[in-house]
């Protein structure tokens, strides 16, 4: 039974997409890889509109004071299990803004972040691969709470 | 005095027909559609167990009651969903036959295929939340619209074999032929294409749930296991719709003669090939359209499509053959 959950699990990751101040480079990126040329929904993953509806939150960009306590709902509103998945070079470390006056991230700082896909932006073969480690991470977990 | 034997065949066939069999063809036929639209778009598309492994991680999943929600009214509207889509097609006849036959059965079905829209409001407002309050009221809206035309376009078939009975139209149909190849036949069938394209809630009609403007509309608090009902009773519902187009002009869901295997097969087959034929037409639709606005959808309904089924009505009372 349990197999088979996470079997289900791994075939059918829904993403939620937040931009927690990214400078839209890495969101263009992912809209890129969720086009008809890569044809993610081969993997069974599909964009939603709404956390509640996730399994895996991608988040892009620094998490500045504006965004924190959004970043922190939506983690919150997300059902168990989840993924968090932070997107490129500011999500991962805050790249160049990192000592700026109004940062409150990187991701992990503020949520627990299972896969990072560092680059500035990461082509959508990354974000693909990214994906496809975090899903590998289930299988290890053998879809237990996190 | 009630035969324990008929009770005891009767929640078998329930739960054999109702619960294993009309959502798991539900399901291959959602793929069907998610395959179409992947092809269209010259892409590879799902695998045919992806609607399966969608499921089956919905209901493994948490299940979250938002603080602004009304508890019970929450949690009941999706299992009035599905409950209410397997009793239409329960009644529907399947393979020409079924135990639970009445008088003005098409009356019932026709309510039936209502209430997953209506379970769909409940929820939504009992949710509490302020996008599932606007898909709420664009779902009312869309119901006045389609209902109307809809009734309208089933009433062909009805005063075509002057029955309210699925079994008396398909007998029609069988001795005179499909009614889709008679003009008042067609006309309704063009009605019921489109008002079954706004009951799915598929594009252009997908104003309810428009995911670039309002989220997911009613389902938006819905997570784990109610999300998954929503989406079974979605399922089904695709297959009902399908076979109460089938029924009423496509000459029938029916096996004619159970004593010949030749007949059996063909006439399976034949039962595959109407389903699959207005699942197909509303995949194109779908995937060949864009979301129309709510004011020109409604508009639509109310000028065009009306007005097509009040022609087909009319037509249907003229004595002449293929009219």
């Amino acid at each position: 039974m349990s197999g088979l959950i996470t079997w289900a699990r791994i075939k059918s990751p829904w993403l939620f997409h937040f931009n927690s101040g990214s400078c839209n480079n890495c969101d263009i990126e992912l809209l890129d890889a969720l086009t008809p040329r890569f044809d993610v929904e081969r993997f069974g993953i599909l964009l939603e509109g709404s956390p509640r509806h996730a399994d895996v939150l991608v988040v892009t960009g620094i998490v500045n004071r504006q965004t924190l306590p959004r970043l922190k709902r939506i983690y919150d509103q997300m059902p168990n299990p989840k993924i968090v998945v932070a997107l490129g070079t500011c999500a991962t470390s805050g790249g160049i803004f990192s000592e700026g006056y109004n940062i409150a991230g990187p991701v992990d700082k503020v949520i627990p972040v299972d896969v990072y896909i560092p680059g500035c932006p990461p082509r959508p073969q990354a974000i693909i691969d990214g994906i496809v480690k975090a899903l590998a991470k289930i299988q290890a977990l053998r879809g237990g709470k996190r | 005095m009630i035969d324990l034997w008929v009770v005891g065949l009767s929640i078998a066939y329930i739960v054999l027909i109702g619960l294993l069999i009309a959502p798991n063809i539900g399901l291959f036929l959602t793929w069907i559609h998610r395959k179409l639209g992947a092809r269209m778009q010259w892409r590879i598309g799902p695998p045919i167990y992806q609607p399966w492994a969608d499921v089956i991680k919905l209901l493994s999943k948490e299940l979250i009651v938002p603080e602004t929600a009304h508890r019970a009214t929450f949690l009941l509207a999706p299992l009035l969903a599905l409950a209410t889509v397997i009793l239409a097609f329960l009644i529907m006849p399947f393979v020409g036959r079924t135990p639970l036959a009445f008088v003005g059965d098409v009356i019932v079905v026709i309510y039936l295929m209502s209430m997953p829209a209506l379970a769909a409001m409940i929820g939504g407002s009992a949710s509490g939340n302020p996008y599932a309050a606007v898909g709420v009221q664009r779902e009312m809206t869309l119901i006045f619209s389609y209902e109307l035309p809809f009734i309208m376009a089933a009433l062909v078939p009805i005063l075509k074999a002057r029955s309210l009975k699925f079994i008396d139209i398909i007998n029609y149909q069988l001795g005179n032929g499909p009614l889709v190849f008679t003009i008042s036949g067609f006309l309704a069938f063009v009605v019921m294409v489109m008002v079954m394209q706004a009951k799915l809630a598929l594009p252009p009609f997908d104003i309810p749930e428009a995911k670039t403007e309002i989220i997911a509309g009613p389902y938006v608090e819905y997570s784990g296991p109610l999300l998954a009902l929503f989406k079974l009773a979605h399922a089904v519902m695709l297959l009902v719709v399908a076979c109460f187009v089938s029924n009423m002009l496509l000459g029938g869901l029916i096996v004619s003669d159970w004593s010949s295997y030749v007949v059996i097969l063909t006439d399976l087959l034949l039962i595959a090939v109407k389903i699959l034929v207005v699942i197909i037409i509303a995949a194109f639709i779908r995937f060949y359209n864009p979301r129309l606005r709510p004011d020109q959808a409604f508009g639509m309904f109310w000028k065009t499509i009306t007005f097509i089924a009040a022609l087909a009505l009319i037509l249907s009372f003229v004595p002449i053959p293929y009219f």
